[in-house]
């Protein structure tokens, strides 16, 4: 069985360097991008089985677009997106109740930084064994 | 801009609340003259007291066909407003004048009612405009006293009401149109000094609200951004200590640091969290509500608990009654509250001990108790239990971590549900804690 491909999109390189060898170690091929420009042109060339994404990069809400640009594209939306972050309520927004709207946050799970290594193993392996 | 549209608003608010007062007045006139008539028996031109109270219509329609007209206009037409209410003003005075005129001229106290005009103008035009006015008034009732005095138009005299030869009286005549001036002078000025004092003061407020609205987005802005970052830091700091630990073979002494740096991180980690849910919380004045399952959100809350305490072999049960299926609140804070509470119980309790939820309905409350036989609260500290930062010295004492918080974001939103919290508890036997909801408060997501 070829090891599942996962594009990791943070602008924090010390989070992408412990996540991908988390993931490493448990035999996942990790594309890291540290931006959405990167992100989508790794997106094209990799094709990943699914996607890692921060909500705020270089702008607030370059996760949320991101999101919904993927989804968007006939050729990827049914990768699953697991959305990272670090903010939380603060802005207002409830996630747990915004991805009952996918239009809106078009993401397939919300887990909030800091993860344990385990929670983030059992979100991909909850999608990547369908 | 945002004045420029409160100021034009009020502006032709004001014109037309003026053609209310005046459809009032005509009504007011028309009835006053027909008593006049019918039950005094006065002998005066009613015919012209008719038709002049009607030109007060005829005003009024003008005044609606002008302020249609300024509909149109884009931008600032707080001019084109203040020139209607000067139209209405003068209107008003001249035709006042006239009436006054056929109704026994300076005999009739009525022309106090010129005053009113005064008053009204000074609030909404400008300061010079408002002179004029009474400039206006004051020409008006001087020329009508004097030639009516010396003769040049007729007068007509309130017989059996009042002394009818007043207004020959030349010295009665210029000390009342000295009166008169002075008096409306005085109103002009009076009037405008207390409403541009208080025009300013209103000014001052709210441009002190629009700069706390500014100062409160910026707030919220820096909130979101420390909270993104001292998180990502965390989040690097927490993940890649894990790493550490997880991953790469180290000697006992090397791991037991790793460990204490990662056990510390954490913690750091949900104290920070917890202090931004509390601030949050105190920050938000209003949620948004939904209807959804409280039955459902409790059970949930149960079950990703079930295995703390299974693994401390403690006897969890649970009775929820199916009555108190549907609540109208912020499902997401309530998740956190019974999660906040049982998982205290299951944290405070020893091994073997027992914790029970029970949730039924009372009328239109819905009332829940989590009982546990855990290390209890310390009887003079059970009210402090609820304040920020406040562990209880007991819990302090065990081995168990906390940051003080959770209880008091519990309280603050049980109080944003319009609910009441309660505890009774004993050292070293246990605790109770009651929570009562109104079971379908809709006013909750509107204002709290």
């Amino acid at each position: 069985m070829s090891r599942a491909k996962i594009l990791l999109v943070d602008d924090d390189p010390d989070f992408i360097l412990a996540v991908q060898a988390i993931l490493e170690n448990n035999n996942y091929q990790v594309i890291p991008a540290l931006n959405r420009k990167e992100a989508m042109e790794k997106l094209e060339a990799e094709k990943p089985d699914l996607t890692i994404l921060d909500v705020m990069m270089e702008q607030p809400n370059d996760g949320f677009e991101m999101a919904r640009e993927i989804k968007e594209d006939d050729s990827y939306k049914d990768m699953p997106i697991i959305m990272l972050t670090s903010i939380d309520g603060m802005t207002g927004i409830n996630f747990k109740a915004a991805m009952q709207s996918k239009d809106w946050l078009p993401v397939d799970a919300y887990l909030e930084k800091p993860v344990e290594p385990d929670t983030i193993l059992e979100e991909i392996q909850k999608f990547l064994s369908k | 801009m945002e004045n420029l549209v409160y100021q034009n608003t009020r502006l032709e608010n004001r014109a037309y609340w003026l053609t209310i007062l005046r459809w009032l007045f005509v009504v007011g006139v028309g009835l006053t003259t027909f008593a006049t008539q019918r039950f005094i028996g006065l002998e005066l031109p009613y015919r012209w007291i008719y038709i002049f109270t009607s030109a007060f219509i005829l005003i009024n329609l003008i005044t609606y066909y002008l302020l249609n007209r300024t509909k149109g206009i884009s931008g600032d037409n707080s001019r084109a407003l203040k020139r209607i209410i000067n139209f209405q003003t003068s209107g008003d005075l001249l035709v006042l004048a006239i009436i006054i005129h056929f109704a026994g001229g300076i005999e009739n106290p009525f022309y106090l009612y010129f005053f009113f005009q005064m008053v009204i103008a000074s609030t909404l035009v400008s300061p010079l405009d408002s002179y004029l006015q009474a400039t206006f008034a004051l020409f008006l009732m001087a020329i009508t006293a004097c030639f009516e005095c010396i003769g040049t138009i007729p007068h007509y005299p309130l017989e059996g009401f009042i002394g009818h030869d007043l207004y020959q009286n030349k010295f009665y005549v210029l000390v009342s149109v000295i009166v008169f001036g002075t008096t409306s002078y005085l109103i002009v000025y009076l009037t405008i000094s207390i409403s541009s004092a208080l025009r300013k003061q209103e000014e001052a407020y709210r441009q002190a609200n629009i700069e706390l609205n500014k100062k409160d987005a910026i707030k919220n802005e820096y909130v979101l951004r420390v909270t993104h970052d001292i998180k990502s830091h965390l989040a690097a700091i927490q993940t890649n200590l894990n790493v550490a630990a997880q991953l790469f073979k180290s000697s006992d002494k090397q791991k037991e640091f790793i460990d204490r740096a990662y056990s510390r991180s954490f913690r750091l980690t949900e104290f920070i969290k917890d202090l931004l849910k509390l601030t949050r919380i105190r920050l938000e004045d209003k949620f948004s509500g939904e209807s959804f399952s409280l039955k459902d959100t409790l059970l949930k809350v149960a079950g990703t608990l079930k295995s703390d305490a299974t693994d401390k072999s403690i006897d969890f049960r649970t009775d929820i009654s199916p009555e108190i299926d549907l609540f109208f609140g912020s499902a997401f804070s309530m998740e956190e509250v019974f999660t906040n509470l049982l998982s205290n119980a299951i944290k405070y309790t020893q091994k073997n001990g027992s914790v029970s939820l029970k949730a039924i309905r009372k009328g239109n409350e819905i009332h829940i108790e989590i009982t546990d036989t855990g290390i209890g609260i310390p009887e003079g500290e059970q009210e402090q239990i609820f304040d920020e930062f406040y562990r209880a010295t007991n819990a302090r004492k065990s081995e168990e971590e906390g940051t003080g918080m959770g209880m008091s974001i519990v309280a603050k939103i049980i109080e944003r549900h319009h609910g009441k919290i309660s505890l009774k508890s004993k050292e070293g036997e246990g605790t109770t804690v009651y929570v009562s909801l109104p079971k379908e408060d809709r006013s909750i997501g509107v204002q709290l």
